[in-house]
């Protein structure tokens, strides 16, 4: 019976809510509706939750002197000065009284997430910069075709998210681009002829694209267009709307397909681990 | 077999202090702080998307504003939201604001004392703009306010009893607001409004998010999503076709254009990133030719 109920439960909310993606009117709209406000009002209650795990945990901590319990300690002071602000309200104009609401100018709680809490969240994150940088000078280097691959990937569009993106390349006519575009089609066509590199496909839809670019871009210009496509801001764009969003997209379709397949298997009563174990 | 020895530079640098390369990225962001370096900025068809779309809006229009970041992202991402809000009150637009994370709360309010009260006098609280604050359950309060927004927001951010609000009168669902705008810095954020929110009501989205983020919202663009505004870049753009759609108000030297500002020192500290990354890979290469087999049984 202890697993019977939740079973019972699961199969019936998560039917209600799939039949209301295809069926949108009552009652399962409004069920679906019911529904969401319960799950808003079980989210409300972790944050109640989550402060208690946050006090039983460093109190213990504190209690029995363990490595670091002075960070504890600073926690606990820090999070019950908040509770009590917030909670109570204080602070504000005194000429209004002690009590104001927490968007009223002045008031403390405002006053600890100005000049304590937003400066300290901000300088932890803001030494992720340090850490790139010394992260980029170690790690990032050319060991295979793969890495090599998204260095280079990685270096257009970190210098196309730059000035200097701009004015390397900018200034290139599109005719230039264009005549380049087709020399480079004509060397990956003498290696494809000469079946130097194994990946014929590969190359050959390189020779597609170039080919084809070129010709498009030779119509813009005709047309009395501008075209560009080998400029670096160019080329970010490229990367981010092509092969970056294939990627994208393989991966989303992925992921969705797990979901799918994890939710039936959750309606269904087939995944039961989040039910624990019968010992618990 | 001895190994071959390396100039004494290519030496020092394998094994060069780390506090050389902060003190580096430092300096990269501090100069141009100090001298306040700009450059110019061309938009990008994503963000010239986001632009027109708030200015193809009539009059009037009601734009929901979710605030959904927190003080870490905030340099990032304020200068959008910011950007959003001035755009939308120089359109004489009905603002509502909200938030899904517990300190957007906390974000809209500077973005109201900054940009409306300060820049935007005439604009009334109620009428013009409201806050209806924050309501955890992340994507749970999309989908209620998708059907109803009374059901989970009784009072507005100050206590005001939503009926008692002269913008909130005809607004009972999501499907009466006109357009939804979202800055976002992760979960629940634009990719949850997109599918919960903007998908299920029909109603048009835009949003800008950090830059990290931004790739994993591209297959949403642009039928799904009409506009993104990805990292300081794009925030930056965005305050530069402001200042070309308004060039009575605003100049590229007002300090209220904080992602100009900002992306002198971002320039800077990628150009010595990309520095850090070229000098590697020589290092990598002059000892991996000589004590290549040590060097990468030693970095695997």
């Amino acid at each position: 019976m202890r697993r019977q109920v939740p079973l019972l439960i699961t199969f019936v909310v998560g039917m209600v809510m799939l039949t209301e993606t295809f069926v949108p009117h009552p009652p399962f709209n409004e069920l679906n509706e019911s529904l969401s406000i319960t799950f808003d009002v079980l989210a409300a209650f972790a944050f109640v939750l989550g402060g208690g795990n946050l006090v039983k945990i460093h109190l213990a901590k504190i209690s029995r002197r363990e490595v670091g319990w002075g960070y504890s300690l600073v926690t606990m002071a820090g999070f019950f000065t908040i509770l009590v602000i917030g909670l109570f309200k204080l602070g504000g104009p005194p000429e209004t009284g002690f009590k104001h609401a927490l968007e009223a100018d002045g008031t403390w709680f405002q006053a600890t997430y100005e000049y304590c809490f937003r400066p300290l969240q901000a300088t932890m994150f803001s030494l992720l910069a340090f850490f790139v940088a010394s992260a980029s000078y170690r790690a990032f280097r050319a060991k295979n075709q793969e890495a090599t691959v998204l260095l280079i990937a990685a270096l257009i569009i970190l210098i196309g998210r730059t000035l200097l993106g701009t004015a390397l390349t900018q200034f290139l006519p599109g005719s230039l681009e264009l005549l380049f575009s087709a020399l480079l089609a004509y060397v990956a066509w003498e290696k494809y002829r000469s079946k130097l590199w194994l990946s014929l496909v590969g190359l050959g839809a390189i020779i597609i694209f170039l080919v084809g670019r070129t010709i498009y871009g030779y119509l813009i210009l005709v047309g009395g267009g501008e075209f560009h496509h080998l400029t670096v801001p160019a080329l970010v764009n490229w990367i981010m709307m092509v092969p970056q969003l294939a990627g994208q997209r393989a991966i989303m379709i992925g992921i969705c397909l797990g979901i799918i397949s994890m939710s039936l298997r959750l309606i269904l009563g087939v995944e039961r681990s989040y039910l624990g174990s019968d010992t618990n | 077999m001895t190994q071959k020895q390396h100039p004494w530079m290519i030496e020092r640098l394998q094994t060069i202090d780390r506090r050389w390369i902060f003190l580096f990225m430092a300096v990269a962001v501090i100069l141009p702080m100090s001298f306040s370096l700009t450059f110019d900025e061309a938009a990008t068809p994503e963000v010239k998307a986001t632009y027109q779309l708030i200015n193809e809006l009539p009059r009037g229009s009601r734009v929901l504003v979710s605030f959904d970041f927190d003080p870490p992202s905030e340099p990032e991402l304020k200068p959008m939201a910011d950007s959003f809000v001035r755009h939308l009150c120089q359109q004489k637009q009905k603002i509502y604001f909200m938030a899904l994370w517990p300190m957007g709360q906390a974000e809209t309010l500077d973005t109201v004392n900054r940009v409306i009260n300060q820049e935007f006098p005439s604009y009334t609280y109620g009428q013009d703009y409201v806050m209806l604050g924050f309501k955890p359950g992340g994507q749970g309060v999309i989908q209620v306010v998708v059907s109803e927004i009374r059901a989970l927001y009784t009072t507005d951010a100050l206590g005001t009893p939503i009926d008692d609000i002269p913008m909130m009168q005809n607004v009972k669902k999501l499907n009466d607001i006109d357009l939804i705008l979202n800055i976002s810095a992760g979960f629940p954020g634009l990719k949850e409004w997109i599918q919960f929110g903007a998908d299920r009501s029909g109603v048009a989205i835009a949003g800008g998010l950090t830059a990290v983020s931004a790739p994993l919202l591209y297959p949403y663009y642009p039928k799904q999503l009409k506009g993104i505004i990805g990292g300081l870049k794009a925030a930056a753009e965005y305050e530069s076709l402001l200042i070309d759609g308004y060039p009575e108000v605003y100049t590229r030297d007002s300090k209220m254009f904080a992602a100009i500002r900002r992306m002198g020192p971002q320039t800077l500290a990628h150009l010595v990133i990309i520095l850090f990354i070229v000098v590697g890979n020589i290092c990598y290469f002059t000892t991996s030719r000589s004590g290549g087999s040590r060097l990468k049984s030693l970095e695997k």
